[in-house]
């Protein structure tokens, strides 16, 4: 696996963990195990980290990752006006 | 001179290519190479048919061998493509060069491996190919109890089938609720208390560590939670793209894992075009390439590529992933984004959420319907949505996916008209519910 996979598939296990954790806590149900071993890194330190960093550098960072999002994608153009 | 059109996998993508590009050039020599017994079957039907909604296998076939012979497409079955050659444009299969002047890949998923001990022992179904599953059903028949490994949309449809068929179910899942990269708690909550009913057992946070086994064949799992005896397991991981072949020929792959494809499907080498869940699209809203959809998105993106294959012009979209499935006795669906995945991914959102019911109350058989909607802070734009409910899922997941697509905002969805037909609609619906919520929380 290449470095940008690698880092993707980390990043979301942890990220997706700590989102649960946040809407369990909201939900009142049951939240997902607390982390262990390395797992207390990416629970403690990536992910307050992640977030720490503004919306717009986020997705700067993940818009420079490889991707087909790299590559043309036209929106199709909403038609304004009446119809007749 | 005749285009010679090769197309690598027969399922969804592949079919859809190969139909896709007969038609746009009847004169192109349209070749399909799959290393399965059949094409053009619904593999989506496996698990109601081990689950005895539908009757037969038979019925999941599309369409005959011969009609792809009498629609001139050539299909190879049985045959392994092992190479590619982009720059001498040449496949390999069963030992043989095939040149081509155009090149579709659609080489699909695999499961992603549960890395675990025991992974080659008997007992372990992986649901994909429909003359493997016509053996696994008459298994099925001696199975007493069987653990459905992740709550996956398989996992949910088979735990759903093997309730069905009366086999002690358990299902284990590492997450805190079930199909939680799609749900969230409050909605999956249907889902899970009905499967209880069902008699299932539910094991989440829980972690798979092994398959165990005596003499070669699965007796039991161990899990983090300790041993679950059972005479089969149903690996249900997610999939990740089969584009081995691909890479190998020196094709990019991009962060999510799949063939990096432009609109056309074209990939990074000129003449080689990618469909289906070997490649990765960019998600609408937050343009996230993502892989691993369903096949309707599938069979789409496959006859894009088969038109641009042959010389024509059609460009896909990015996706906003509607999806919907029976899980438990509800119905249960979703777009784009869960309040979870929003956190996930550090999106904010504005959340309204509506209860109303699918008939009008006095029609027999009225069914509650739960409708969750995401909006974004400030301009109000639908960003996603999720639904439970007894029916009128699948249309409003459908009605919610363009509605994101095309930017309507809660305020439009507050003010929608509705159908208002006793046995068909309600008064009030509830998407619109559901956004007038969502603006009341706002004071708006």
């Amino acid at each position: 696996m290449g470095f940008a996979r690698t880092l993707r598939v980390v990043s979301e296990k942890h990220l997706m963990v700590a989102a649960e954790a946040k809407v369990a806590r909201k939900y009142g149900t049951t939240p997902p195990r607390p982390p262990k071993g390395i797992d207390l890194f990416w629970q403690k330190i990536y992910v307050p980290s992640y977030y720490l960093l503004p919306y717009k550098l986020r997705a700067k960072i993940m818009a420079l990752m490889p991707g087909s999002h790299r590559r043309t994608w036209h929106t199709p153009a909403q038609v304004k006006g009446p119809a007749v | 001179m005749v285009s010679r059109i090769v197309i690598v996998g027969g399922s969804a993508a592949g079919m859809g290519a190969a139909g896709a590009a007969k038609g746009t050039d009847p004169t192109a020599e349209v070749t399909v190479f799959t290393e399965y017994e059949d094409t053009s079957y619904s593999p989506c039907g496996i698990p109601y048919v081990h689950g005895k909604e539908i009757p037969d296998f038979e019925r999941l076939f599309l369409g005959s061998k011969q009609q792809y012979v009498d629609q001139g497409i050539d299909v190879h079955y049985e045959t392994t493509v092992t190479s590619i050659d982009v720059k001498a444009r040449h496949i390999v299969a069963d030992g043989k060069q095939v040149p081509y002047d155009s090149l579709v890949i659609a080489t699909g998923f695999d499961y992603a491996d549960p890395g675990v001990p025991g992974s080659d022992l008997s007992g372990l179904y992986y649901v994909k190919n429909i003359r493997r599953a016509m053996e696994w059903d008459k298994i099925l028949d001696t199975v007493k109890k069987a653990v459905v490994i992740e709550a996956s949309p398989l996992g949910l449809e088979m735990v759903n089938a093997l309730c069905h068929r009366g086999i002690e179910t358990h299902l284990v899942d590492p997450s805190p609720w079930a199909l939680s990269v799609a749900t969230d708690p409050d909605m999956a909550k249907f889902v899970e208390d009905s499967w209880v009913e069902m008699g299932a057992h539910l094991h989440f946070n829980t972690k798979l560590e092994a398959f165990l086994g005596d003499n070669g064949g699965l007796r039991a799992i161990a899990t983090s939670d300790g041993e679950i005896e059972c005479d089969l397991a149903v690996v249900c991981t997610h999939k990740v793209a089969n584009a081995r072949l691909a890479t190998a020929a020196g094709l990019a792959t991009g962060s999510a894992g799949g063939l990096i494809v432009d609109e056309t499907m074209l990939t990074s080498v000129p003449g080689v075009w990618a469909a289906g869940d070997c490649t990765e699209i960019p998600h609408g809203v937050s343009k996230v390439p993502i892989q691993g959809l369903t096949g309707s998105h599938a069979y789409a993106q496959g006859k894009v590529a088969g038109v641009n294959a042959a010389g024509g012009k059609r460009t896909y979209q990015p996706v906003y992933v509607p999806w919907g499935m029976v899980a438990g006795k509800w119905m249960i669906g979703g777009v784009s984004f869960s309040e979870t995945l929003a956190h996930a991914l550090g999106i904010p959102y504005v959340l309204g959420v509506g209860q109303g019911i699918s008939r009008a109350r006095y029609y027999p058989d009225s069914m509650p319907i739960r409708v969750k909607l995401l909006g974004e802070p400030g301009s109000l734009r639908l960003i996603g949505a999720q639904l439970v409910g007894g029916e009128g899922i699948k249309e409003r997941a459908d009605f919610l996916a363009m509605a994101v697509r095309t930017g309507i905002t809660l305020r439009d969805l507050a003010t929608m008209e509705n159908v208002y037909s006793p046995p068909i609609g309600a008064l009030a619906e509830p998407i619109a519910t559901a956004a007038q919520n969502a603006l009341s929380n706002l004071g708006k």
